[in-house]
């Protein structure tokens, strides 16, 4: 009775001295709430956009360029220019309006490392002129490009300089054929173009030249890109040594696995008028520590690859040639490659056009978008025996903890998991917390957890998934290292039983749901 | 002359006392305080454990569970009031006065206690019903004058207020229900309720959150019979409307809600628990409503009868209604002994209100300068305290002068 009297004394008091709310005692409970939920799969937790999907089974399938030639490479025509000037010695001169005082033929040879062209249809051009004239009147300068023509019609340019100025445009040569033969029809690489400069046909009288008047014209052929193009492109051998990044293993880590079926394809295709000769001298795969190199009988044998074939009228103008190159588990050592999780592959190889000359005798040709390339396609198929393959994954953690009496109530608890479990393999769980700087502050178990394998048939296939539980308990110690961490790391080990070959399918997922039980007081 | 006189204004948890003022016929100064709190279902124990320990043992906890009803209520009332009666001529009299008023109340479920003071892991399975819960919290002062007639055989008055408001919660669920899944991988809330706050500024007496007018009135007519004199009173007191200034909150909820925790499908940075954080405020955003409240004050009208005498045995019996809360009708008979002109003690019976049955014991002493009241109600929440709840104790003290 003293202990209630006592009761309604300290409630008079509180509320006479009208200070703020009663200060009660605290009590326990027991709080249960769902926290998370969701399936995953492996592709998911590997994170790597090459695994995709083929009959059902999970693959891990890079296709990447290895080599690419266009036309661009093959014969790039460098920007080129040539001044022409003409100047009066002396003065007096006397020259009637309208009849040429300066006329020339101007050729450019272009220099292009070795090819000889004849012929090209310009797709993308730039075709700079500058008139500069330096006379008093005003002059008309006729300009033509006898090598361009379209339709027929030769690019013509006619412009009016006035006196003491210059005049400067830029034009193209879009859609022209170009002949590289010359006036006589008998070189190579080289346009003409025909100038003539004359006093405005306007200008009434005559003109008296003063000594040392001058009329320059200057023009620039840059930016010339084929549509098409013939000739011979000359006998060039190109090496080639490069690397290809393969992340699936970055986040597939595993002590030891037996890969049984895989694929490499390599394709040469040649898309140009002109034979090749392809050598692959070597490809390993290497991670941090070692390097493997691959065995195929191809393997520095030169490989001949015929010329592309001109198809005109059919939906595609050029036909290519191609050569495809196999390395499969019964003509090379891949697996070998694969197995010591490499970070890469690494390759050399050349490539020689033209190796026995002109062969053509002038009769190479390219057309845009029909290059010589070099592609790989590496396919593996996730049907493995693996012995501890570990999987992490990290969620971000943005617990509030900044009220510490709130922090402070929470005296531990138990986070329960049930994992559907859908991949036929048993795996084991543990969830570590990590702070700022990554390091480890706490697990929520020091035995991982483990979590049954799905139920298979004879022939390795699922056929029902199998649910687990797992139990994290934490006490008021580890609560602190829980709130507190910045990251949590889901971390997942996986065993085929006795290292049995399975294959992950894409209906293979694992469905989890989470819910902790949460002991604390109140209020 | 100018007379300065007081007087007490004092109530039970569950109806009012006689007020000493009315008939009094010299000026008088008056100091009374009251507190009282009275449970249907909640024990005196419990609640006298919740304030004067640090911790509630478990036992404790099932104990008061083990006692409660499906549905329980609790009511609170504080008072604290200072009053001065001035006389007039021809029986008129005028009244000024300053009163600290205090309310609370609640409605609630077993399982509500259930989930607030043992959680939800215990119940995995099962669905606990919070609906028809409610409580109320006010405090505020009002400032009254008031204006009286006295003459033999009646008397009548009023007091007009204006109160000033200092705090105010009130919270009811229509509808709340919530259950948990056998395994606790699923919570479910259907809800609809209502919540409504005063601004945050309530930390200190006299803050002012809101302001509004009040109203008591009292009527009492005396007859005389051979057995002495029957005193017949109607009391309307605590009538009062406030309006909440602007700032005051109010959630009105509609909802059902299935939370299965927040899902983690992309496992790319994934922020455990922001998904939801923004879905709440979002919600909250929704339900809530902001600016002015009105809202009627907790009131209480009396009827009752009491007989009157110099000396020897009285009775009476009377019927008390809480407007605007929750506490149902409580009716009630007294009987006491008045030993002489100066001392009188008496005891009473009542059931309802905030509660069930209830016994109270009260002693006076009257001369005609002094006059002095104790009162203790709800006594068997403190007999019987592990069994029933309830406490309420009232004392004032009057001083009379002039002629």
């Amino acid at each position: 009775m003293i202990q209630n009297i006592r009761a309604l004394i300290l409630v008079l008091v509180g509320f006479v001295s009208c200070n703020g709310p009663l200060d009660i005692a605290s009590w326990e409970v027991e709080a249960t709430s769902p926290l998370v939920y969701g399936r995953m799969n492996i592709a998911d937790l590997v994170a790597v956009k090459e695994i995709s999907s083929e009959g059902g089974v999970l693959q891990y399938r890079v296709q990447d360029t290895l080599v690419r030639l266009g036309v661009d490479t093959l014969i790039g025509i460098p920007d080129t220019t040539l001044v022409s000037e003409f100047m009066i010695p002396v003065g007096g001169v006397q020259w009637p309006a309208g009849v040429p005082f300066y006329s020339d033929t101007i050729r450019t040879t272009f220099n292009l490392d070795g090819a000889q062209l004849s012929f090209a249809e310009v797709r993308k051009s730039l075709f700079s002129v500058s008139l500069k004239n330096n006379l008093k009147e005003q002059i008309l300068v006729r300009y033509r490009i006898l090598s361009a023509t379209q339709n027929g019609d030769t690019f013509e340019l006619e412009e009016l300089v006035p006196g003491k100025s210059t005049f400067e445009g830029d034009f193209d040569l879009d859609g022209y054929n170009l002949d590289f033969r010359g006036l006589d029809g008998k070189r190579s690489n080289t346009l003409n173009a025909y100038v003539e400069a004359m006093i405005d046909p306007n200008f009434t009288g005559t003109y008296t030249f003063s000594a040392g008047e001058s009329f320059e014209i200057q023009n620039t052929f840059k930016e010339i890109i084929p549509q098409y193009a013939q000739g011979y492109f000359g006998q060039q051998l190109t090496q080639y040594e490069d690397s290809v990044t393969i992340d699936l293993f970055k986040s597939l880590a595993f002590q030891s696995a037996d890969i049984l079926e895989y694929d490499v394809d390599i394709t040469i295709d040649n898309g140009i008028g002109a034979d090749l000769l392809f050598e692959i001298g070597g490809v390993s795969t290497y991670n941090s520590s070692s390097v493997v190199s691959l065995g195929h009988p191809i393997l520095g044998e030169p490989q001949p690859i015929g010329r592309a074939i001109r198809t005109p009228g059919l939906a595609s103008p050029v036909k290519h040639m191609q050569q495809h190159y196999s390395f499969t588990s019964s003509n090379s050592n891949l697996d070998e490659l694969l197995e010591i999780r490499p970070n890469g592959i690494a390759y050399n190889m050349s490539l020689e056009i033209n190796p026995l000359g002109d062969i053509s005798l002038g009769n190479d040709f390219v057309r845009f978008g029909h290059d010589i390339s070099a592609s790989m396609d590496l396919t593996v198929p996730l049907k493995f025996g693996v012995e501890g393959l570990l999987l992490r994954d990290t969620f971000a953690m943005n617990a509030d903890t900044s009220d510490s009496e709130q922090i402070d109530r929470i005296l531990g608890g138990v986070i329960r998991g049930k994992i559907l479990n859908g991949y036929p393999f048993e795996a084991t769980v543990q969830l570590l917390f990590l702070d700022s700087n990554g390091v480890v502050t706490d697990s929520l178990s020091d035995i991982r957890q483990t979590i049954q394998s799905a139920e298979a048939n004879g022939f390795g296939m699922v056929i029902n998934s199998v649910e687990s539980e797992v139990v994290f308990p934490f006490d008021r110690d580890r609560v602190d290292a829980v709130l507190g961490a910045t990251q949590a790391v889901l971390l997942a080990r996986f065993d085929t039983y006795q290292s049995q070959i399975v294959e992950l399918r894409d209906s293979y997922e694992i469905e989890f749901r989470f819910a902790a039980d949460l002991n604390t007081t109140l209020p | 002359m100018l007379m300065l006189s007081g007087m007490a204004w004092v109530s039970s948890a569950q109806r009012l006392d006689r007020s000493m003022w009315m008939g009094v016929e010299r000026n008088a100064a008056d100091l009374s305080i009251h507190l009282g709190a009275v449970g249907s279902g909640l024990t005196t124990s419990f609640a006298s454990a919740l304030l004067t320990q640090d911790f509630l043992e478990r036992e404790a906890i099932q104990v008061q569970r083990d006692k409660l009803r499906t549905i329980n209520s609790a009511g609170f009332d504080y008072r604290a009031d200072v009053l001065g009666v001035a006389q007039l001529k021809d029986g008129w009299a005028v009244t000024a006065g300053v009163t600290d008023v205090a309310h609370a109340s609640t409605e609630f479920s077993d399982d509500a206690f259930r989930l607030l003071f043992e959680g939800n892991a215990a119940y995995r399975g099962l669905e606990l019903d919070l609906s028809s819960s409610s409580f109320q919290y006010l405090r505020y002062q009002k400032f009254s004058v008031g204006l009286m007639r006295n003459n033999l055989k009646s008397s009548m008055g009023f007091r007009l207020s204006l109160i000033n408001g200092q705090q105010w919660i009130n919270a009811n669920a229509e509808r709340a229900k919530l259950s948990t899944s056998d395994w606790g991988d699923t919570l479910g809330l259907d809800l609809i309720g209502q919540w409504q706050q005063s601004g945050l500024d309530e930390g200190y007496l006299g803050a002012q959150n809101g302001a509004g007018v009040g109203l008591d009135l009292f009527l009492s007519h005396d007859w005389v019979t051979e057995e002495g004199t029957w005193r017949a009173f109607i009391d309307v007191r605590d009538l009062g409307w406030i309006q909440w200034f602007p700032g005051s909150q109010e959630y009105q909820v509609d909802t059902v809600v299935t939370f299965y925790g927040v899902e983690v499908n992309d496992f790319e940075g994934n922020a455990v628990g922001a998904g939801l954080g923004d879905s709440l405020d979002r919600a909250f955003l929704g339900w809530r409503n902001t600016g002015v409240i009105n809202t009627w004050t907790p009131s209480w009208i009396q009827c009752s009868v009491k007989q009157e005498r110099d000396k020897g045995f009285e009775f009476g019996l009377g019927a008390t209604w809480r407007p605007f809360t929750v506490a149902k009708t409580y009716g009630w008979m007294l009987a006491g002994y008045q030993f002489n002109q100066k001392w009188y003690a008496g005891s009473e019976i009542g059931y309802g209100g905030f509660g069930r049955m209830q016994v109270a014991i009260e002693g006076m002493f009257h001369t005609r300068s002094v006059s002095a009241r104790l009162r203790w109600a709800n006594m068997e929440g403190l007999i019987f305290s592990d069994r029933l709840g309830g406490m309420m104790i009232t004392a004032g003290i009057q001083y009379q002068f002039g002629s």
